[in-house]
Parts: C-alpha cells; sequence; structure tokens
C-alpha cells in the first residue's frame, strides 16, 4: 500500500520533470515544474514533514513559479528564437543523456547497496515545526544566519542592476 | 471502522461543505446585490420568486445555457483548466476551518471540521498563494493584452499581498502561545485555546491591517485591479463567458467566503458564543451569523471606497502594510516573551 | 529548547565587515538629505576593513582558536586567510575610490556588496561544516556577480555578469550535489565528524566509497569554478574583461584565496581517506589549468584578458601545494595566496590606473614607452610582471619556490617539472609587457593612435575637447593625458603598496612564512 502510493508519486514527479525538459511552450514546462513542486510536497506528508511540505507549496510552488509565469509573460511566452544548431543540439541531448544515466546507475546502486545516511537521522517528529524551528535557532544558528546574510546580497544586488541611473 | 473514519467520514463532509459553499455562493451574489442596492437607494433584484430569491438560479440557468466560445489561438487546454484551477483552492481552503464543536450525529462524534492540520495556518497561506494560477493562467491563455495585463497585475498584487498577510498571521499564532505554553499552528487548537481580554483587544486592532490584505488577495474593490472595467475591459477573464465565467465568479466569492471564515476564526473566537458549550449546534449558527457579518464588511468596502491606483496599490503595501505588520509582529513578540 | 552558548568572539572579524556593509548602505541611503559627500564612504569601508582586520590580529595573538559552535572557527589559519581577504578588499576599496564614480550613481551598493562578499569570502576560510561553505560562497558570489556587472554603460560589462552568474549557479549546483553525496556517505556535513566517519573504516563498502568519490568529485567542480582551474576555467576571460578593474582585481584575488581556504580544509581535513584519488585528480587538473592559462595568455592583445589567463595559471600553481595534501604544502598555498595580493593587484592598479576615462580596457600597446611618461608607475609594473613571472628576489619566486618544494617532498617530481616548464613560458607574455613600457616609443605602436581614436560613443567628456580640432598630431599624446584624469592619489597609495609588499615581502620572505606555517600546522598538525 505504501510502496504502491509512493510508486504512483514518484512515476508523477518524473513525468512533471519530463514535462519541464520535453515541452515546447515556456508555460507548459513551468507548469509542469509545479507539478513536480506539489508532488514532491506530497512526498514530504508522507514523510511526517508537514512543515516542509507547506512550505514547499508556499515558496515554490506560490511565489517562485508564480514569478516565472510573471517572466514569461512578460518576454512573450513563446520560445525566443534561439538558433540553436541540431548538430550542437544532438550533441547535448546525447550528453546529457549519458550524464543523466551515469547519475541514476550510480545512485541505484548505492541505493541498493545501502548508505549511512539512509540508516540514521530522520526520525517521524524530525519534521515538525517545533523540530526544525529548534534545529534552526540552536545547531544551525549559522547557516541561518548566513541565509539572511545572502538574501541581503540578493536584495542589494537586485537594487543596484535594477535601479534607474538617475541621481 | 478504520477506513469508515479515515476516508468515508472525511468524504461525506467535504461533499456536504461543498454544496453548502457553492449554495452560500449563490445567495452571497443575492446578498451582495440586494446590499449594494441598499446603498444605492435601489430595490436590487426583486422579480424573481418572492423578493427575488430566485434571481440566483436564473443566472445559473443563464450562464448554463450561454453559447461556449473560445477565442482563436488561445490555448485551449490551459484555457479550460483555468477556471478550474481559480476554483479548488477557494474550494480546498475550508478543510481546515472549524465550523464548529464536535458533535453528536447517528451516534458518532463528528468534528465539525475536514482536518486537524497541525500546520493550518500554514496551509491556509499555501492554498491562498495557489489561488494565483487560475487567473494568472487565464490571462495568458486568453491571448489578449487586457487579459494579460490583468494577470500580471493580479500576479504581482498577491504575491506582494501575501507578505503582510504572512506576517500577521504569524503575529497570531505568538499570542497561541500565551494560553498553552507551546503555541500551535492549528486552526482548531486556536478557536479552543481561552486567551485573556487584553489579546483579544490587541488582536481587533491588527484585524484592519489583516482584512485590507484579505481584500487585497481576494481581488476586491478598492483593490480590484485585475479587472478594472475602464481601463482593462475585464482584465483577466475578458475572453470568458458563460459556465467559465461563472466559474470565476464563483472562485472570486468562495474565495470571499473563505477569507471572511478565516477572519472569524482567526479573530473572532470561530463558533464560540454563549451556551454553545451545552447546546453544540448553536456553535454553526454563531460562525454562519459572524461569517455574514464579515462579508458585509467587504460589501460595505465596495459600496463606499473608490477603486485605487495600480501603483498606490504596490505603494501602499511596501511603504505601509508591510512595516506596519512587521512592527505589530515586533510588538507582540516582545508582549509573548514578556509575560 | 534550550538556547545554545555562542562564542561570539568565533565571528567577530566577519561580523565587523558586515556591520560596516550595513553602515555604508545606510550613510549612502541618508547621504542625499544629510548632504553627506559620498566620498566618505570608501573610507568607511577601510576603517571597516581595518578594524576587522585589527580584530583578526587580536584573536590569533590570543592563541586560542574561538569555536562558533561546531559551524565557524576563528583559529590561526582562518585568520590567516582573513587577513589576506581583508588586505585584498582595502586595496580593492582603494583601487575603486578612482572608477566607481565614474561607472555609477551607486557608491553604496559597489562599497556595500564589495565587504559582503569580504566577509562571505571570510566566512569560507572559517567554515567547519559544508552548510556554511556553500552558503558563503554563495554570498560571495552573489555579490560578485552584481559587481561584475555594475558598470551599466558597457554592454560587455552585463555580458560578463551574465556569463558569470549563468556558469556559477550551475557550479553552486555541482556543489550543492557533492554535499549531498558526501552526507550520504557519511552522514554528515560537518568537516571533522566527515573525516572521523572515514577514518573509522565504516566508509569500505563499496556504495559508501561510491558516493564519496562522486561528491569529492562535484566538490572539486564547485570548488575548482571559483578558483579558474581548468577545465571550469571557461568564464574567466570574459568575466576578468568585462567587469570594472577594480572589482576584477578584487575578485582575481580574493575568490581565490577564499576558495582556497575552504577548498584546502575540507580536502586535508574532512577528505584524507580519499587521498590518492584526489592528489591524482588534482595533479592533472594543475597541469591543465596552468599550460592552459599560459599558452592562452601569450595570445592576448587586451591586458586585462592577458592577465585573466596568467590568473588562470597561477591556479594551477597553487594547485601544486594543494597536491601532496600536507601541512607544508597548505601553508605554501596560503603564502602563494598571500603574495599574490601584492602582485596581481598590484597588476590591476597599474591597469586602473592607465585606463582611459570611461573605457574599461588597456591594450598591450598602450604600454609603450610607459617609462619616459611615468616612471614610476612603470617601474612598479615591471616589478609586479618580474614577480607574476616567478624572478627572484620578488615574492613571486618564494611563493612558487615552497609551493613546488612541498610538491617535491612528497615525490611529485613530474609536476614540478610542469610548473617550472610553465613559468619559463609565462615570462614571455610578463616581460614583453616590461620591454613595450621601457624599450618601445609611445609614437611608434600604431594600436595606442588607433585605440585613442574610437573612443565610446557615450563616454566623450573627457576626449570630446581635443577630439575635433587637433585631429593627427594630437593623437599619440592624447592617451596619456587622459590616463592621468583617473590616476588618483589612493590609487598611487594603492600602487605603492603592492609595489612595497611585492618586494619587501621578497626580500624578508622569513617572517611571513613563519607565521603562516605556525598557524597552519596548529591546525592541520604535524
Amino acid at each position: 500500500m505504501q510502496l504502491l502510493f509512493f510508486l504512483i508519486l514518484a512515476a508523477a514527479a518524473i513525468a512533471g520533470a519530463l514535462g519541464v525538459v520535453v515541452s515546447k511552450k515556456p508555460v507548459y514546462s513551468a507548469l509542469s515544474l509545479l507539478v513536480n513542486f506539489a508532488v514532491a510536497a506530497v512526498l514530504f506528508i508522507t514523510l511526517q514533514a508537514q512543515f516542509v511540505a507547506v512550505v514547499q507549496i508556499i515558496v515554490y510552488a506560490g511565489a517562485i513559479v508564480v514569478l516565472f509565469l510573471f517572466v514569461i509573460m512578460l518576454i512573450g511566452g513563446d520560445l525566443p528564437g534561439v538558433a540553436v544548431r541540431p548538430r550542437a543540439r544532438a550533441v547535448a541531448a546525447v550528453a546529457a543523456l549519458v550524464a543523466g544515466v551515469l547519475a541514476l546507475a550510480g545512485l541505484g546502486y548505492a541505493l541498493v547497496a545501502g548508505s549511512p545516511a539512509a540508516t540514521s537521522g530522520a526520525v517521524p517528529g524530525n519534521g515538525s515545526v517545533q523540530a526544525i524551528g529548534e534545529a534552526l535557532f540552536t545547531t544551525y544558528l549559522l547557516p541561518f544566519e548566513l541565509a539572511s546574510v545572502l538574501l541581503l546580497v540578493a536584495m542589494i544586488g537586485a537594487v543596484a542592476l535594477a535601479r534607474k541611473d538617475s541621481t | 471502522m478504520d477506513w469508515i473514519s479515515l476516508i468515508v467520514v472525511p468524504a461525506i463532509k467535504s461533499l456536504v461543505l461543498i454544496i453548502v459553499l457553492l449554495t452560500s455562493f449563490a445567495y452571497l451574489t443575492y446578498y451582495e446585490r440586494k446590499m449594494l442596492a441598499r446603498f444605492h437607494v435601489r430595490y436590487g433584484p426583486n422579480r424573481a420568486g418572492p423578493l427575488g430569491l430566485l434571481q440566483p438560479i436564473a443566472d445559473a440557468f443563464k450562464a448554463i445555457f450561454k453559447e461556449e466560445i473560445i477565442p482563436l489561438r488561445a490555448d485551449k487546454l490551459i484555457y479550460l483548466a483555468a477556471p478550474v484551477l481559480a476554483l479548488i483552492p477557494a474550494l480546498v481552503a475550508y478543510a481546515v476551518i472549524p465550523i464548529g464543536p464536535t458533535i453528536s450525529l447517528f451516534g458518532q462524534q463528528v468534528n465539525l471540521y475536514i482536518a486537524d492540520v497541525n500546520v493550518g495556518f500554514l496551509y491556509i497561506l499555501a492554498v491562498a498563494g495557489l489561488g494565483a494560477y487560475g487567473v494568472i493562467l487565464a490571462g495568458w491563455s486568453s491571448n489578449n493584452n487586457y487579459s494579460t495585463l490583468g494577470a500580471l497585475r493580479t500576479s504581482a498584487q498577491m504575491v506582494s499581498y501575501e507578505l503582510p498577510l504572512g506576517i500577521m498571521l504569524v503575529s497570531i499564532v505568538l499570542t497561541t502561545t500565551l494560553a498553552t505554553g507551546t503555541g500551535s499552528l492549528s486552526l482548531v487548537e486556536l478557536v479552543q485555546s481561552p486567551r485573556p481580554w487584553w489579546v483579544w483587544l490587541w488582536l481587533w486592532i491588527g484585524f484592519p491591517i489583516f482584512f485590507i490584505c484579505m481584500l487585497a488577495e481576494t481581488n476586491r474593490s478598492p483593490f480590484d485591479l485585475p479587472e478594472t472595467e475602464n481601463e482593462l475591459v475585464a482584465g483577466f477573464q475578458t475572453e470568458y463567458g458563460g459556465i467559465k465565467f461563472a466559474l470565476f465568479f464563483m472562485a472570486e466569492y468562495i474565495n470571499m467566503i473563505v477569507a471572511s471564515g478565516i477572519m472569524v476564526t482567526v479573530f473572532f473566537g470561530g463558533y464560540r458564543g454563549p451556551f454553545v458549550d451545552q447546546v453544540p449546534i448553536l456553535g454553526v449558527l454563531y460562525f454562519v451569523l459572524k461569517v455574514i457579518l464579515v462579508l458585509f464588511l467587504f460589501l460595505w468596502v465596495r459600496a463606499s471606497v473608490p477603486r485605487v491606483r495600480y501603483d498606490q496599490l504596490m505603494a501602499f503595501n511596501w511603504k505601509f502594510l508591510l512595516p506596519t505588520s512587521l512592527l505589530y509582529l515586533a510588538i507582540t513578540a516582545v508582549a509573548v516573551a514578556l509575560v | 529548547m534550550t538556547i545554545p552558548a555562542i562564542d561570539m568572539l568565533a565571528i567577530l572579524p566577519q561580523t565587523i565587515v558586515i556591520v560596516t556593509a550595513l553602515l555604508v548602505l545606510l550613510v549612502d541611503a541618508a547621504a542625499g538629505q544629510a548632504r553627506i559627500d559620498r566620498q566618505v564612504l570608501p573610507w568607511l569601508s577601510l576603517l571597516g576593513l581595518a578594524a576587522a582586520a585589527a580584530a583578526a590580529v587580536w584573536l590569533s595573538l590570543s592563541g586560542q582558536p574561538h569555536y562558533f559552535q561546531e559551524m565557524a572557527v576563528a583559529d590561526g589559519y582562518s585568520l590567516t586567510v582573513m587577513l589576506v581577504i581583508l588586505l585584498t578588499a582595502g586595496l580593492g576599496v582603494l583601487l575603486a575610490q578612482a572608477t566607481v564614480p565614474h561607472i555609477s550613481h551607486q557608491a553604496g551598493a559597489y562599497y556595500g556588496l564589495l565587504l559582503l562578499s569580504a566577509a562571505g569570502m571570510m566566512f569560507m576560510g572559517a567554515a567547519l561544516d559544508l552548510l556554511v561553505v556553500f552558503l558563503a560562497l554563495e554570498i560571495l558570489s552573489l555579490a560578485l556577480y552584481v559587481l561584475v556587472g555594475f558598470n551599466r554603460a558597457e554592454a560587455r560589462s552585463a555580458e560578463a555578469s551574465l556569463k558569470y552568474f549563468l556558469l556559477g549557479a550551475f557550479s553552486s549546483g555541482f556543489f550543492l550535489y557533492g554535499i549531498a553525496l558526501v552526507y550520504g556517505a557519511t552522514a554528515s556535513t560537518n568537516l571533522e565528524a566527515i573525516g572521523a566517519a572515514l577514518a573509522q573504516g565504516t566508509g569500505a563498502s563499496a556504495s559508501q566509497s561510491l558516493y564519496l568519490y562522486a561528491g569529492v568529485a562535484m566538490l572539486l567542480i564547485g570548488f575548482g569554478f571559483k578558483i579558474a582551474m581548468a577545465p571550469f576555467h571557461m568564464w574567466t576571460p570574459d568575466a576578468y574583461q568585462g567587469a570594472p578593474t577594480p572589482v576584477t582585481g578584487f575578485m582575481s584575488v580574493a575568490t581565490k584565496a577564499a576558495a582556497f581556504g575552504a577548498f584546502m580544509r575540507v580536502f586535508v581535513i574532512a577528505l584524507p581517506a580519499a587521498q590518492p584519488q584526489w592528489s591524482w585528480a588534482l595533479a592533472i587538473l594543475a597541469t591543465l589549468t596552468m599550460t592552459l592559462g599560459n599558452l592562452a595568455a601569450l595570445r592576448q592583445s587586451s591586458l586585462k584578458r592577458m592577465l585573466a589567463y596568467s590568473s588562470i595559471a597561477h591556479a594551477g600553481y597553487a594547485l601544486v601545494g594543494l597536491v601532496p595534501g600536507t601541512s607544508q604544502g597548505v601553508s605554501a598555498v596560503l603564502f602563494y595566496l598571500f603574495s599574490y595580493v601584492f602582485m596581481n593587484l598590484g597588476a590591476f592598479a597599474v591597469v586602473t590606473a592607465l585606463e582611459r576615462l570611461g573605457e574599461n580596457d588597456v591594450l598591450n600597446g598602450n604600454f609603450a614607452g610607459l617609462a619616459d611618461r611615468r616612471p614610476a608607475l612603470a617601474a612598479a609594473m615591471a616589478i609586479f610582471m618580474f614577480s607574476l613571472a616567478g624572478i627572484p628576489p620578488f615574492v613571486g619566486f618564494f611563493a612558487k619556490f615552497f609551493v613546488f618544494s612541498a610538491a617535491m617532498a612528497e615525490g611529485w617530481g613530474w609536476l614540478v617539472l610542469v610548473g617550472v616548464l610553465n613559468s619559463v613560458l609565462s615570462a614571455f607574455y610578463y616581460l614583453s609587457v616590461t620591454v613595450q613600457m621601457y624599450f618601445r616609443k609611445a609614437d611608434e605602436t600604431p594600436a595606442v593612435a588607433e585605440a585613442a581614436g574610437k573612443s565610446k560613443p557615450g563616454l566623450r567628456r573627457a576626449e570630446g575637447k581635443g577630439k575635433k580640432g587637433a585631429a593627427a598630431p594630437a593623437a599619440a599624446a592624447q592617451p596619456a593625458e587622459t590616463a592621468l584624469a583617473l590616476s588618483t592619489r589612493s590609487l598611487s597609495v594603492a600602487v605603492f603598496i603592492a609595489a612595497l609588499g611585492t618586494v619587501a615581502v621578497g626580500l624578508w620572505p622569513a617572517p611571513w612564512t613563519q607565521w603562516i606555517s605556525q598557524a597552519v600546522t596548529a591546525v592541520f598538525g604535524g
């Protein structure tokens, strides 16, 4: 039952991911991405990490993909006239395929053989709001604060690049 | 037994809720038209049935039997999916709002909510965020500049106003720690936890900010920029007619009901009121009454406040609402830490 | 929930820099209304950097390492890296002071981003956890992406920024994936815990080593991108050439120092278990990097582009020191980075001084006859070029010498041979600059006249006057005049400091090497 549920979700996630890559229209790519994010959120719920699941929806589905769509709409909504040479395209496709298969094979093999990280750490309840909040403000205090510096940098940079140079 | 309580009961509850919501949508339009008429010193609908009470049903028939028109060169799939995508989040959001206390029905204890999600607040934010998709996609897929502009405005507006909304929700969650000591993100526990009178007072001070955000999130006037008829024809729904237009209409009004439900739950004690402990079913009545009162606020604002300009809308959010809500959060946090 | 005890001293220098950045931004925001001259911003930045440096020196003199939980540390090694970065940032501010007013009205954002990226770099040197490394990497990268594109009047600056950003984001993805895989192999992101887990031999299983090697390879790509290691160097020439020259100078040195700072700690502390493998990988990559960089540098006509390729080559030399994975090698690399501050930033300072107003590049020909026009500048440039080529008694020679001898000590003879041959190769293009300055007359080279003729449309301010009236005769003399417009006292100070460092540290390397190897052995062991 659990496995079946997981398989259905995993198939949906992969379908979404494939959709991002193969869609001809950027809007469809963005929507496929949305599907992928939503399924990932459901997967998080099955791991009892409700907080991460909901944040996934709020941040990725609710804000980031909306901004993607925003940009796509502003620049026209159709594929821009990128003249990719067919040969370069084929080479890129083959390279991506090889890399993807390699990564998949390696990860699959490692998963079958087991990994220390898979057997340690994650316990139900680790994903609760309290647990995450506590981890953020104790163990991961420094990364948490650094992330705020990072966001500050991004903000200053965006303003610096976008502001009219008129003063 | 297990699967009954896990699947059948929630399914029945969801079905009932959806039917109730759809009906109340129909009569919300009636309510709105009657109220606006009052404000304008008119009569409002009064021909279909006694007092015009059959008017919503007549409207529904009209919408259903209209000709289906799909614009040339529209993106058909998305064009058709958009109204549905707009409606679903509106319906789904109600799942975590408790409508009444636990009552016994057919010998079973029934909770009058569908799910007591322990991240209820965040769930509401998430669903509110998804609501933008219907509008954006509708605007994009119609292949019409007015629609696209309307959709762009909506996405910017909704993403922006979610920020103060979220910050206000955080402040409210903070106040729950006063009662239980740990705090909770569940709306059910929020309603059940007792709080001293000064917390209520403080909450009501914050209510206007929250209400303004909700006006913007539901695209109601004075923030109905996505569909300003004097500049954008009808915004994102320009190209929609018949039942598809009705679905957008439905989404907007159900969103209003949801917003009112949230505000009642958060600021006005949900279903609580005198004698609820003795007669649980009274709770539902209180809840509905409170929702109707808050809905009246929506209508009142629409009748009295002119629409703002787009840059005013954005400036108001970033330069006033956001700082104010941050200040509110800071004060709340300090107070909670001190008490 | 218990609030953990926190030793704020561990991140004191970084905190000072971040606070200074915020102050700079606030002053900038208030400057319009309070009628503050924006010229105070660089001085404020310098003050903050000096304070941070003082804090770092004080911390390292107090001897005891300070730990911020298990995330960051202020020990001798990290403080040395920080001092190198602070020195670079200080010189970068001096360089920028002359240029920024000409390219942008947003001085506050410029200095703020410069300081924040410096703070990110300092955190890279101090990081004990891969998460911190990643966040610090992102802080410095994001700030640099913007700084590279800061010259909005110039299309090449925007192009450089976009290229750097796209490839940088790509490499960050690799780095993050590498962290995930290493976590998969060891169930930790903490460097010492990773090292312990691998040393215990729980890593014997095949799956674990597969995870581990894949992860290490990804980390290598991430770091390699930042230090401009071949074959991940593609962005370097374009980004360095397009960026405003003070930014190029700053990023070419400081990014390397920061990335090497984290690179060495991660590989030597956390991953000694995989050392045989990564040593070989690094040796091959170092060979590739040195050779590619030098061969490409030979053919450049733009000086900034030449210096970009030269900095790729220098990343290769520094990598040689990391190959053996010994503490001797680590201190050699650290000394290399320290000396690289002076010689490379010095070279970029001279380039900044020679840029004609509003232009963002200097061609090789512009150097012709510089010794006649500006003897001091030419002498300084000659010092930097000799030092970069690795000619004694300048500091570059000792830097290379230490790095090579560290590799030699562990039996990497062929690598050292490659390095030495490359040094010889590099001498060609470094010395050709010197030859241009001293043995050519300015009017001998047609490139100058040509370059003077095609001034950019939007930037006629400086050249508009003399352009039409005195056409042919003035053309040759013009570059010298307009170049003067950009030279200011702060720039001269920067050149002077760099030249002094190049000579003085070269003549008396002992105290510096002693300090560094003390700091390194305290952290990395014998």
